[in-house]
């Protein structure tokens, strides 16, 4: 017998404990091949979802408390999967549970972003159109003749952009818009008293009146050769003629309400007509710099001031007004003075060597 | 003899299970976690303590998870020690977030009351001194029509005052007091311009 044939064989008592050797090998492979899978972890799903709840339970509590309730139905099924009998078939329902909550956290959350990120959108392109009609308000409330109301509304309208920036900063857009929007209607409020403000100035009466008065001016300087006066309110210039040409170009200064025609005392607005210089004034005769009289009320003026009285216009304490001049101190970049017109010392200084008593004033809205 | 005594303990052994298998979930201790739970979601904790509300949830979450646990048992092998356990840590957890949001709120009640009040101070105080502005001697030409515009500023401001009583009264206590800072710093900007025209025109009061 070789030495192989000895080694195979193992007498009678191994050959009967064979099958029970194979029966033994063959449970214990069934039973590893058959081992339960270990259990799938759902932690990155719960931690997604529970970011998407975070960020949606601000802004969309209901799509927040849906997420919060499918993962909860996750949990039991998951529950359910890992307490199921050896026996019972893994039917993969909590994986399913936790793709529902996966899925229905990504479409939240990717809807939640579109809509803050169309939000954002709106407010920015808001909060442009806001600052430039908070500028455009802000060169408008200098013009004369607007007053406290505007400044009430440019007031607010500046308030509600700084609220709306702080809304905004803490992702709140949509009420930083609906800020926007109140200070929008604040702007245009304050444009709309300024393009009132300046409605008159197209009025094709006043202009050809304004127009008519100008020609007048120059035609009587020319005629006599001497100075005449040309105050245009809208450009706030002073212009001064000799012999009928145009020597001189000032910028002027007018009264608070300038662009008003003045219609009483106190009301700061400047006059409108034709006028004459009826003093020259320095030193002690004024406490401004130079100054230079003229005959505001002139009879116009009176008749416009009676009219206005009777129908209940002006104020029944209020009188005309007088003391209209043309005076220095000016050149402050703004309408200050109580309706009077007011240059620069030295362009004071220039005028005063060329006019006398007696030299036309004509102060008109603007100059056609 | 010996018969009747294997019997006698078949049948003790028999109700002794019976007893331990028929544990029921303890439906008292999930009604009140629940009710909490829900408490908590209506004292606004996903608003004002949503760290708190989401504890609490997961809590409630894993109480579930534990109930489905044993339903999945067979009868008699089921037990809810661990379950009461749970609920009342999720108990605790809705109990905490109600308490949290409750002084959330109140935090920001109080923050947003403070900075109205702080803004009326302000404007009271910017009213005062407008008025003694206008009590001085000196009033330059140039003067009035600041003092105008400057008034006209303040007036846009105090009226907002009244907005945000109103965005106090609606419980918007964040936004109540984010246009009451900004208000304040805008009034206080107005302070400053009254305080140099009062150096401009050398009034003493």
């Amino acid at each position: 017998m070789s030495d192989l044939a000895l080694v195979l064989d193992h007498g009678p008592a191994t050959a009967r404990r064979r099958p029970l050797l194979l029966l033994l090998a063959a449970a214990l492979l069934l039973g590893v091949s058959c081992a339960p899978p270990p259990p799938p972890d759902f932690d990155g799903a719960r931690a997604a979802a529970r970011r998407a709840i975070r960020m949606l339970r601000p802004t969309v509590p209901l799509k927040a408390k849906y997420i919060e309730r499918l993962i909860a139905d996750a949990e039991i099924a998951t529950a359910a999967e890992r307490h199921a009998p050896w026996w019972a078939p893994q039917t993969g329902r909590a994986t399913a549970a936790w793709l529902r909550v996966a899925r229905a956290a990504s479409e939240e959350t990717a809807a939640w972003r579109a809509k803050r990120d169309g939000a954002r959108g709106v407010y920015l392109q808001l909060l442009d159109e806001a600052r430039e009609h908070i500028a455009r308000a802000r060169a408008e409330i200098r013009e004369a003749g607007m007053g406290g109301r505007e400044a009430a509304a440019m007031a607010r309208a500046s308030t509600l952009v700084q609220t709306a920036t702080r809304l905004a900063s803490a992702g709140d857009f949509e009420r930083a818009s609906d800020k926007l929007k109140s200070a929008r209607e604040m702007t245009q409020l304050v444009h709309k008293a300024y393009t009132t403000l300046h409605a008159r100035f197209g009025e094709s009466r006043l202009r050809r009146q304004w127009k008519q008065w100008v020609d007048e001016t120059i035609a009587d300087s020319r005629d006599s050769g001497g100075a005449a006066i040309i105050v245009d309110k809208l450009r706030r210039q002073l212009l001064l003629y000799q012999a009928g040409r145009k020597v001189a170009t000032f910028q002027a200064e007018l009264g608070a309400n300038g662009l008003r025609q003045k219609a009483h005392a106190g009301d700061q607005a400047t006059p409108e007509g034709r006028y004459h210089v009826t003093k020259l004034k320095e030193g002690s005769a004024t406490r401004y710099y130079k100054a230079l009289l003229i005959n505001y009320p002139n009879d116009e003026d009176r008749m416009r001031y009676e009219l206005g009285r009777r129908r209940g216009q002006i104020p029944t304490r209020a009188s005309i007004g007088s003391l209209i001049e043309i005076h220095g101190d000016g050149g402050q970049g703004r309408d200050w003075t109580n309706g009077c017109v007011a240059l620069t010392n030295e362009d004071m200084d220039r005028l005063f060597s060329r006019v006398r008593r007696g030299t036309p004033v004509t102060i008109v809205g603007t100059n056609p | 003899m010996r018969k009747n005594h294997v019997f006698a303990g078949v049948v003790l052994i028999a109700v002794a299970m019976l007893a331990v298998g028929c544990a029921k979930p303890p439906q008292p201790e999930i009604d009140a976690a629940k009710a909490a739970l829900a408490a908590a979601e209506q004292a606004e904790a996903g608003k004002y303590a949503p760290e708190a509300l989401d504890t609490a949830s997961q809590a409630m979450n894993a109480v579930n998870a534990e109930l489905q646990a044993q339903e999945a048992k067979f009868a008699l092998f089921r037990s809810y020690t661990k379950t009461k356990q749970l609920l009342a840590d999720a108990q605790k957890a809705a109990d905490d977030a109600k308490q949290a949001a409750v002084e959330g709120k109140e935090k920001a009640k109080n923050e947003a009351r403070a900075a109205i009040d702080a803004v009326k101070g302000v404007v009271d105080s910017t009213t005062q001194f407008m008025d003694n502005l206008g009590k001085c001697p000196r009033k330059p030409k140039d003067f009035r029509k600041d003092m105008e515009m400057l008034k006209g500023n303040l007036d846009g401001y105090a009226t907002q005052v009244n907005d945000l009583e109103g965005a106090f009264s609606r419980e918007d206590y964040l936004g109540a007091k984010a246009q009451a800072d900004s208000l304040k710093g805008q009034v206080d900007q107005l302070m400053n311009d009254l305080t140099a025209a009062k150096d401009k025109i050398r009034c003493k009061f």
